[in-house]
């Protein structure tokens, strides 16, 4: 395997070693503070919105549960569309040039993008929001990570899916069989809540020390690590924003 | 060949969510199950009656024989899987429904028309109320985005080739007038026809 050293994949931990470290760190361990310089790089060129709303989006598809509502944010997309969509609409009145022209259709496909982007966000909440209704209408804690509008859809989409399982299934049985929240003796619930044992991969931003793993051994999660782990494990680094979920 | 109702109640569920499609509502069968449900738990009190001493509620319950015993358990299992049995089969239909109505963008005059003969009364109510729900989420947004749109792919381009399956007519988009034709094929913007493909007048080329 002598020809290994000489594949292009080997050199890219140092390839970028002329460029000066904004890094913090000392420039002993220079490939790891290249990577740095170019990560902070990225970040710092990426704090717009629409970056912001990507990992809002990834967080909350391969979250098990629901996460706080980024209101805020979303807030701040849909100010972006609207104003870019009234920028377009005076441009159109006023007669645009053939290169203006170009440049509307793309801001537009940007737009649409952003959008998706966007309503994927909403849906993706949407769905875990009515698959864990009386979960969440059950729990104060989860409650507070929703929006008003969406705390108004929980309470009514379950009072309309117990109305018509009341109607069609348990109004019908005896009295004493007519619970829809009961929680059987060996542990199993009528309410089904996320199941936070779920896997899932994380990408830690920085050091996050040791974790206690379930079976008592500990688990040491370095910067930039990446790991296929229980959500139960790293709920808290993740709700710190310690690690993402990627 | 299963008799037990319960079991093709189950199957119906399989059936229905590895195809996609919503099958009648089975009422004969949910009759049927909440009967013996009544059936054996009247079985389960009467036996329990039959053991517990007269006269003698007060004091702690003693074990009941273990006939007795045996016979309750069972029947209380029994009970306990068919109540969820009903459970699983009405909750598999409503969330069918909603992906459904989902899927016809919100619409529920746009969907019903299929699917009515399909539900129970009950189900018809839901459904009714889950669009209106729905509804005043979406009013949230709509200003600016219409949330009800589809999110199944990720928009790749502005423009769509698109075929007209049944006559449209002229209509008005951002870029002017078109005049859909049947069996004509036009390239136009996505966002102007969301709504002609999803209520099946327009069908995407690629």
């Amino acid at each position: 395997m002598s020809d290994w050293p000489t594949l292009p994949g080997g050199s890219w931990s140092n390839g970028h070693s002329h460029l000066p470290s904004p890094s913090p760190e000392p420039a002993a361990a220079d490939a790891d503070a290249d990577a740095d310089a170019d990560e902070l790089a990225l970040d710092a060129e990426r704090a717009d919105a629409v970056t912001l709303l990507v990992r809002a989006w990834t967080g909350e598809r391969c979250a098990p549960d629901v996460r706080a509502f980024e209101g805020e944010l979303v807030g701040r997309i849909m100010g972006y569309l609207d104003a870019q969509a009234k920028l377009i609409g005076v441009l159109k009145v006023d007669g645009a040039s053939e290169e203006d022209h170009e440049k509307i259709g793309l801001v537009q496909m940007e737009m649409d993008r952003v959008g998706w982007l966007l309503r994927s966000y909403i849906a993706t909440r949407q769905e875990k929001l009515i698959r864990y209704a009386p979960y969440i209408n059950a729990t104060p804690a989860m409650q507070t990570r929703l929006s008003v509008a969406e705390q108004t859809l929980v309470e009514s989409y379950q009072q309309i899916f117990e109305e018509s399982l009341i109607r069609d299934v348990v109004g019908n049985l005896p009295e004493e069989l007519q619970a829809l929240d009961e929680v059987l003796p060996d542990g199993r619930s009528m309410v089904s809540q996320p199941d936070l044992d779920k896997a899932v991969f994380i990408r830690a931003k920085q050091d996050c020390g040791p974790v206690l793993m379930p079976d008592g051994s500990s688990l040491e999660i370095k910067k930039r690590g990446i790991h296929l782990i229980s959500y139960r494990v790293v709920e808290q680094l993740v709700l710190r924003g310690e690690v993402e979920l990627t | 060949m299963s008799t037990d109702p319960s079991q093709a109640l189950l199957l119906e569920c399989r059936r229905s969510a590895q195809t996609v499609t919503l099958l009648p509502y089975n009422a004969a069968v949910v009759t049927t199950l909440i009967r013996q449900i009544h059936t054996i738990h009247a079985h389960l009190v009467q036996s329990l009656r039959s053991a517990a001493i007269p006269g003698d509620e007060v004091g702690p319950t003693p074990t009941p024989p273990p006939a007795v015993m045996f016979t309750s358990t069972h029947h209380h299992l029994q009970i306990r899987r068919l109540k969820r049995v009903l459970l699983v089969y009405h909750s598999h239909r409503l969330n069918m429904l909603r992906g459904m109505l989902h899927r016809a963008h919100l619409s529920v005059t746009h969907l019903l028309p299929s699917i009515r003969p399909l539900l129970s009364p009950s189900e018809l109510t839901f459904i009714r109320s889950y669009a209106q729900i729905s509804m005043s989420y979406r009013a949230e947004f709509i200003d600016v985005l219409d949330i009800a749109a589809s999110v199944d792919e990720p928009p790749k381009g502005m423009w769509v080739n698109v075929r007209v399956v049944k006559e449209v007519g002229e209509v008005i988009t951002e870029g002017g007038v078109v005049d859909f034709r049947k069996g004509g094929r036009y390239l136009v913007r996505r966002g102007d026809v969301e709504m002609l493909l999803v209520q099946g007048y327009l069908e995407v080329v690629d």
